[in-house]
């Protein structure tokens, strides 16, 4: 690791911060619903991800994917069960699960790339060796906008909005990274690009991340292992995936096509 | 051409053909001087009191109470409609209020608050604080409702709740809304300021623009009633121009939050 | 204004009678007890001349009657002597027609620590109806002499009418208030105490109030002009010769309506000198000359219409 991963990543690997054997995040028995009467939207689901583990939740659109991932930052209640951070109950939002969305409109329009970043790590608390306003430019580094940091939101474009996103939710070291089809909203060339770039932070930093995307290409080149969420807001499965990082390749392909059926069985 | 220079150019004509009428108008059909004295003589007295000083102390009476009574109004806007915010059921509080009192004119609670505070600076700056306060609290609360959820979501990732939340989220976010309530609400001001001096007469002791007027009138020196109204016109060219288009553009138009 | 607007839309330009004058006549005069004399007058005319017509309007603030004198929308106005002056020195045409009333008027303040104008400070406030109302007048001229600054006077005063400023004044909103009869006998039985009043004032009795004619009215109409002078001074005279006449009629006045008693009081009561001869126009003329309200001092002849008497 460079340098500036160490600065970045200067909080103790989790799997020597909380003994071994136990996971990063342990959902257990969750359910969503949005009220008391309501039907529910997530039920009871199950599952656990791991220290440096990119865990993929995929699903069509209204499967509560998105939902699910709101309720691990901390935004949407659970109606029954709970999650765990390193063995603890959480329930609040709180910075040591950083959340990327989808929207580009998620910077604040008021402050510069390297602000919106520095502000990040001056309001979560996150303690570290070098300065704020260095940890900021390390993570604009990172994703290769140092050049971009002075400039507003409305001076980016959309593909550099989210690497200031990533820088973020980097910058402030969460325990856990969660995003929200950070790249839906992309061109195929700009997606394609910022996928490769998260899959190389995410292996050089050890990153423990769970993404929720539609797309199961985008599943297939970035997940360690792969939740495959059916419309009733279970899970049809969770599958590892071998193919991480590779593009193109039969094996892959048939791996993607077999997961593209049971999206579709689930789905009947 | 262009349509800056365009627009400019059509400001500029109007201005010159409102001056030009007035100059010419009373000249023509010998108006009395009491009646409707021409542009020039209003200049002029203008520039006489600009030069006796009487101008400038007329203008920072009237402005220093302006002053106070807006700075203080869009602090207790802003708290007021934060704190609506944070209390459960606060924004109906706060719509209700608004309702009730965003149509009294301010100028009508000076009765009031001449009873309670005399002859005053305090009862000026309540007048002007209560012509501020709701076209501000409306503005505020527009900013505050359609605030992006995702931004409101950035914050609370961060683990920002209540006070800070407000502080470092809601109230930027809703700037483009509060300099316009800004707008509103000064211009309320700067009126019911002058109109208040015009009805009853000078607060403290420290006659201000529409005190000077008050007396111009019952002068019979109608030339000096049109100087107070100019210096009126051009307090509020300076505000609207000078100052909120400055803090515009140094804000929300160079942050792309409004075009 | 708002009431001035409304005399705007209320009045209309004359037509011409047989002789070649006027057969309209447009008044617009204050509220109170200074001016019964011209609407009784007003009153006896219309009776006489039912071919006059007689539009009369009431304005609460005392400028704004030669306001409407110098817009061309009233013929003739109740006035005080010093906006008069001041507006011909600014080009109205405007000229006396006679004297209303001369009257005692004093500053009164309910808290007794004011013995004398040097006992006002900077925040205190004296009700009066106008910064340069006579009274006003007077009392500034008194500061002049007694303090040697009237601008100081001048920035504690408070416009408002006189039967707010009783009001005003025994709820402790203002200080003092610059009274003139029957205001000046209600603050009085309300416990208010004189702080300064009548010849030490002025030095004179106060012309509180007068009537006036646009110049080019009496011109154009010196009949009608002569008729309402004659009826002006009849309607005073029988307030002076005959109060139980004049009251009665008086009461039933469509801009007074109130009781025949409660007039009568007013008339007799209440320290108002009603004459159409001018009493104490020298003395203010000089008070306004040494404050530089006005540049030349003119003699009563040179602001009044041929026949007006009085010093």
């Amino acid at each position: 690791m460079s340098p500036r991963h160490e600065r970045l990543l200067d909080a103790p690997p989790a799997a020597v911060a909380t003994g071994s054997g136990q996971a990063a995040l342990a959902v257990r028995n969750a359910s969503i619903a949005y009220g008391p009467k309501s039907p529910v939207i997530v039920d009871n689901v199950s599952f656990d991800v791991n220290q440096g583990e990119a865990f993929i939740l995929i699903g069509r659109s209204g499967c509560g994917k998105s939902t699910l991932l709101r309720s691990l930052a901390g935004f949407q209640e659970l109606r029954s069960g709970e999650i765990l951070l390193d063995g603890k109950k959480t329930t609040a939002p709180g910075p040591d699960r950083m959340m990327v969305f989808q929207n580009f409109d998620q910077l604040l329009p008021w402050r510069t790339a390297l602000q919106n970043v520095e502000f990040a790590v001056k309001k979560s608390g996150s303690k570290g060796a070098a300065s704020p306003r260095q940890r900021a430019l390390d993570a604009l580094e990172m994703v290769h906008l140092s050049a971009a940091a002075d400039k507003f939101p409305s001076q980016l474009s959309g593909g550099m909005q989210q690497r200031v996103a990533i820088a973020r939710a980097l910058a402030v070291r969460p325990r856990i990274v969660l995003m929200d089809e950070p790249f839906g909203a992309l061109d195929a060339m700009t997606r394609a690009s910022l996928q490769a770039e998260l899959l190389r932070l995410q292996k050089e930093m050890n990153m423990t991340l769970v993404f929720v995307t539609h797309s199961i290409e985008e599943a297939v080149y970035l997940g360690g292992r792969i939740g495959l969420m059916t419309p009733r807001g279970t899970f049809e499965g969770i599958y590892t995936n071998a193919f991480q990082g590779q593009l193109d390749s039969p094996e892959c392909a048939e791996f993607a096509g077999e997961l593209r059926t049971k999206l579709e069985m689930s789905a009947a | 051409m262009n349509k800056p220079i365009q627009k400019m150019a059509v400001r500029i004509t109007v201005v010159a053909v409102v001056i030009l009428a007035w100059e010419l108008v009373p000249r023509m059909a010998q108006l009395s001087p009491v009646v409707l004295p021409p542009f020039s003589s209003a200049v002029e007295v203008l520039w006489e009191r600009a030069l006796d000083g009487s101008l400038w102390q007329g203008l920072l009476a009237s402005l220093s109470l302006l002053v106070r009574g807006v700075g203080l109004g869009i602090l207790i806007a802003i708290v007021m409609t934060a704190g609506c915010f944070i209390i459960p059921g606060g924004r109906e509080v706060l719509q209700t209020l608004v309702g009730l009192f965003n149509p009294l004119p301010a100028i009508a609670i000076l009765p009031l608050a001449l009873l309670w505070f005399g002859f005053s600076d305090r009862s000026m700056i309540l007048v002007i604080v209560f012509s501020v306060v709701w076209a501000m609290s409306l503005n505020a609360y527009a900013g505050f409702s359609t605030i992006r959820p995702v931004l409101v979501d950035v914050g609370r990732n961060l683990g920002l709740r209540g006070p800070r939340l407000i502080a470092s989220i809601y109230f930027p976010a809703a700037l483009p809304h509060l300099l316009s309530g800004l707008r509103i609400g000064w211009a309320f001001a700067w009126r019911t300021a002058v109109a208040a001096e015009l009805v009853y007469g000078a607060a403290g002791g420290k006659g201000g623009i529409g005190w000077q007027i008050y007396l111009d009138r019952s002068e019979f020196n109608t030339g000096g009633v049109f100087a107070g109204l100019l210096t009126i016109v051009l307090v509020g060219l300076l505000v609207e121009y000078g100052i909120l288009n400055t803090i515009e553009s140094r804000t929300v138009k160079r942050w792309g939050m409004v075009s | 204004m708002i009431a001035l607007v409304a005399a705007c839309g209320s009045t209309s330009e004359g037509t011409t009678g047989a002789d070649g004058e006027t057969n309209t006549v447009r008044v617009v005069t204050n509220f109170g007890t200074i001016y019964y004399g011209l609407l009784l007058g007003l009153d006896l005319l219309a009776e006489e001349r039912p071919d006059l017509k007689i539009e009369h309007v009431q304005l609460s603030a005392g400028g704004d009657s030669l306001t409407a004198l110098a817009s061309n929308q009233a013929d003739v106005v109740s006035v005080g002597v010093s906006p008069v002056l001041i507006a011909r020195e600014k080009g109205v045409p405007v000229r006396f027609g006679g004297s209303l009333v001369t009257a005692n008027v004093a500053l009164v303040a309910m808290d007794g620590k004011y013995r004398s104008l040097a006992d006002f400070q900077p925040g205190d406030q004296i009700a009066t109806p106008g910064p340069y109302a006579v009274g006003s007048i007077a009392l500034l001229g008194a500061a002049m002499r007694e303090l040697g600054d009237w601008k100081k006077v001048q920035g504690m005063f408070r416009m408002m009418p006189h039967p707010d400023a009783v009001a005003a004044l025994t709820q402790g909103e203002v200080q003092a208030h610059m009274a003139t009869p029957p205001f000046l006998q209600q603050g009085l039985a309300k416990g208010a105490r004189e702080v300064i009043g009548g010849n030490d004032l002025l030095g004179a009795p106060v012309p509180l109030g007068a009537f006036a004619f646009n110049e080019s009215f009496h011109k154009a109409n010196p009949k009608v002009y002569a008729a309402l002078v004659d009826a002006i001074k009849r309607g005073t005279a029988m307030i002076n010769d005959d109060p139980q006449a004049a009251a009665a009629r008086i009461a039933g006045l469509d801009a007074v309506k109130t009781t025949k008693d409660k007039v009568l009081v007013e008339l007799t009561e209440q320290g108002i000198k009603f004459n159409t001869e001018f009493a104490g126009y020298t003395e203010t003329a000089d008070t306004m000359l040494q404050m530089g309200l006005i540049k030349k001092k003119p003699a009563l002849s040179d602001v009044s219409l041929p026949n007006v008497t009085g010093s």
